[in-house]
Parts: structure tokens; C-alpha cells; sequence
């Protein structure tokens, strides 16, 4: 009998660890997906002052400290690249990579939601992805 | 009368079980608070965002490391199940007695027609049923096992997809993650920990001694004795 017992806490394991690529909520991967393509969409406009603001804080920091000038302006200066179409997103834990057609954005959930840490990447092999912008 | 004497004669009959459930209970709660806390402390050391309690413990993180303990616990006692039907250690309590590797006759066993009145049912009919019943703490215990250990290998990988989008580097696919260093590493570290200990027991307990407890041969008890508990 217990061991039915241990067996449906294994179940309960299981399933939230098959549930873990997934965060929920509000939080999760739409959340993620709707920072990035926000992201991308605001420098495409050049609204930088919205894009700032969906940038995590770190690397905010990152790129005002490097260029010595406030985010809107320094994010104005790095020229980044439009953004194409939505390609997929792949979502771990507080971690989202989101693809587009010749960019990849890198998300992290905060508390009050998702926020950038990297944008303008391009892979290396073997490596990192080289990021125009990033934090951390 | 009785009924007053209910409560405290549960407890002597089950204390064994009722012990461990309930520092089991207490570890899983103290593993999730120290885990909660390393990982948040991690995640501001990398100016990243911190977890409540609740969103820590439905985690990747938080699965993977209880899975991939309770994987090797019940690895180490089904092989110790299993193991000690075909092998001996000469002197050790651990051990059956030097004559009787093996599965033993059905008059040993008390199945079929040598069962007794009092044997569980499944002992008695015979057939597949006496042979699912003859195994079964070994199936339970290994499906257990297998469970854990597949949970293991997913909660890990998303765990361990996790820290590589930390690093800005591409995940992995839970195939790829099955021959990655990391599910091994996670694997076998807990592995030789249960495996030295089980092998230590069933040593050690051929010269050393504790008073009173069945996993030990009583105290004046030869060396060569074997498979006698005391």
C-alpha cells in the first residue's frame, strides 16, 4: 500500500517535470514571446524608449555604462537589425530563447515578467551566441 | 480502556515507518528551502530574476535534484534485493546462509502446495500470479527506480537547458542530454555513494556489532556466522 503511495508522488514528480520546459501563467513562454517580439518590434519602430524598458536591468546597465549615454540613445546608436518573422521560442525555467529570421533574443523572467537579456545574436559554433546587446 | 491504548500501540507497531516518514518529510521540506534559497542567491549573483517558494518548487531545478537522490535509493535496494538471492558474503548478517544461493525450492519458499493458511493468496494460486507476487517488491522497486530516473533525465534537462540560455548558448534535446556529462555526472555521483554504503554494510557488519538490531548479528555472535541477524 505505501508503496502506491510513493508511487503517486513519482507521478506528481513526473508530470511537474514534464511540465517544466513550460513556465506558467502569465510568466510563461507567451509572456516571453510577446517581450522579444515587443523588443524587436519597438527598435523596427524606433520607439527605443519602449524598448528600454523591456530590457532586464543588467543590461540596461550594460549598454549605458559601455556607451555613456542613456539607454534610448545608446540602444539608438547600436544600429541593431529588424527583426523577420517569428521562427519558435524555447522556454526553460526562468530562460527563453526566441528565434526570429535573422535574429535571436534571449528573455529571462523577472517577478513582474519577462525581460531582455540579449538581442542582436548570431550563433558561434561550439560557442556563446555572439549578442549585440547583453546582460549578465 | 482499549481505546486509549489504540493510539500508542499504532505507534509502537509502525514506528519504524512512521519514523522515516516522517524525517523524510522534514528533509524534502529542509532540501526545498536550502534549494530555494542556493538558486535565488545564484540568480542574483547573475542579476537575474529570483523564484518564490511555490514557483521554486515546481522548478526543473528542484525536480531534477530530489529525482536523481530517490532514483539511486531505490537502485541501491533493488540491487541489494536481487543481488543477495545469487551472492554471498561469507560471515555477513546481509547474507543468506552459504548453502542457499539462488531462488530456493517452492517447500522454502512457501508457494503452491506448500503454502500455509496464513500465506498471502497470490503464494497459494500458483501460476503467473505466484510468479508476478514471487517478484513483486523487486518490480515495485524497480519501477520506481526507472521512474525516478526518467524524471531525473528531464527535469535535468530543462534544468540544464536552463543554465545553458543563462549562458547564451542553444538547449539541448533530452536524447542529446542522455549522453551529456551532466546527467551522468548527477547519475553516478549518487550512485557510488549507495553502492559503497551497501558494500561497507554487508562487510562491516561481519566484524562490527549493534546490540539489538536485526541488521546485525548479536553481539556475541561469531565472525563466521553466517547469515544470522540478530
Amino acid at each position: 500500500m505505501r508503496a502506491w503511495g510513493y508511487l503517486a508522488v513519482l507521478g506528481v514528480l513526473l508530470s511537474m517535470s514534464l511540465g517544466c520546459g513550460a513556465s506558467a501563467g502569465s510568466a510563461g513562454p507567451g509572456g516571453a514571446q510577446a517581450t522579444a517580439q515587443g523588443f524587436t518590434q519597438a527598435v523596427s519602430d524606433g520607439n527605443h524608449a519602449q524598448a528600454c524598458s523591456l530590457l532586464a536591468p543588467d543590461t540596461k546597465a550594460q549598454l549605458e555604462q559601455g556607451a555613456g549615454k542613456p539607454c534610448r540613445v545608446a540602444l539608438a546608436e547600436e544600429n541593431l537589425a529588424a527583426a523577420d518573422a517569428f521562427e519558435n521560442i524555447a522556454t526553460f525555467g526562468t530562460m527563453a530563447q526566441v528565434r526570429f529570421a535573422g535574429d535571436t533574443v534571449f528573455v529571462t523572467r523577472f517577478p513582474r515578467g519577462w525581460k531582455v537579456l540579449a538581442a542582436g545574436c548570431s550563433p558561434v559554433p561550439e560557442k556563446p551566441y555572439d549578442c549585440r546587446l547583453q546582460g549578465g | 480502556m482499549t481505546k486509549t491504548l489504540a493510539p500508542r500501540r499504532f505507534l509502537r507497531d509502525n514506528g519504524l515507518g512512521l519514523f522515516f516518514g516522517a524525517i523524510f518529510l522534514l528533509a524534502l521540506a529542509g532540501q526545498a528551502l536550502a534549494g530555494w534559497k542556493t538558486f535565488n542567491d545564484e540568480q542574483l549573483a547573475d542579476s537575474l530574476g529570483r523564484l518564490s517558494l511555490s514557483d521554486y518548487l515546481t522548478s526543473a531545478t528542484f525536480a531534477a535534484d530530489v529525482a536523481e537522490n530517490w532514483q539511486s535509493e531505490y537502485l541501491q535496494f533493488l540491487l541489494y534485493i536481487v543481488a543477495t538471492v545469487w551472492l554471498l558474503q561469507r560471515g555477513s548478517p546481509e547474507s543468506k546462509e552459504l548453502d542457499k544461493a539462488g531462488l530456493e525450492s517452492d517447500e522454502e519458499q512457501k508457494v503452491g502446495d506448500h503454502a500455509t493458511s496464513d500465506s498471502p493468496r497470490w503464494a497459494r494460486v500458483a501460476g503467473i500470479r505466484t510468479t508476478v507476487f514471487s517478484w513483486s517488491l523487486s518490480l515495485v522497486m524497480g519501477l520506481i527506480f526507472g521512474v525516478s530516473w526518467l524524471a531525473q533525465s528531464i527535469a535535468g534537462r530543462a534544468a540544464f537547458n536552463e543554465t545553458r540560455l543563462q549562458r547564451l548558448q542553444d538547449p539541448i534535446s533530452w536524447t542529446a542530454y542522455l549522453g551529456n556529462a551532466d546527467f551522468w555526472s548527477r547519475t553516478l555521483q549518487n550512485w557510488q555513494s549507495e553502492f559503497l554504503a551497501v558494500g561497507s554494510m554487508a562487510v562491516l557488519s561481519i566484524y562490527l556489532r549493534q546490540r539489538g538490531s536485526p541488521e546485525s548479528k548479536p553481539v556475541g555472535e561469531a565472525h563466521t556466522s553466517t547469515g544470522i541477524e540478530g
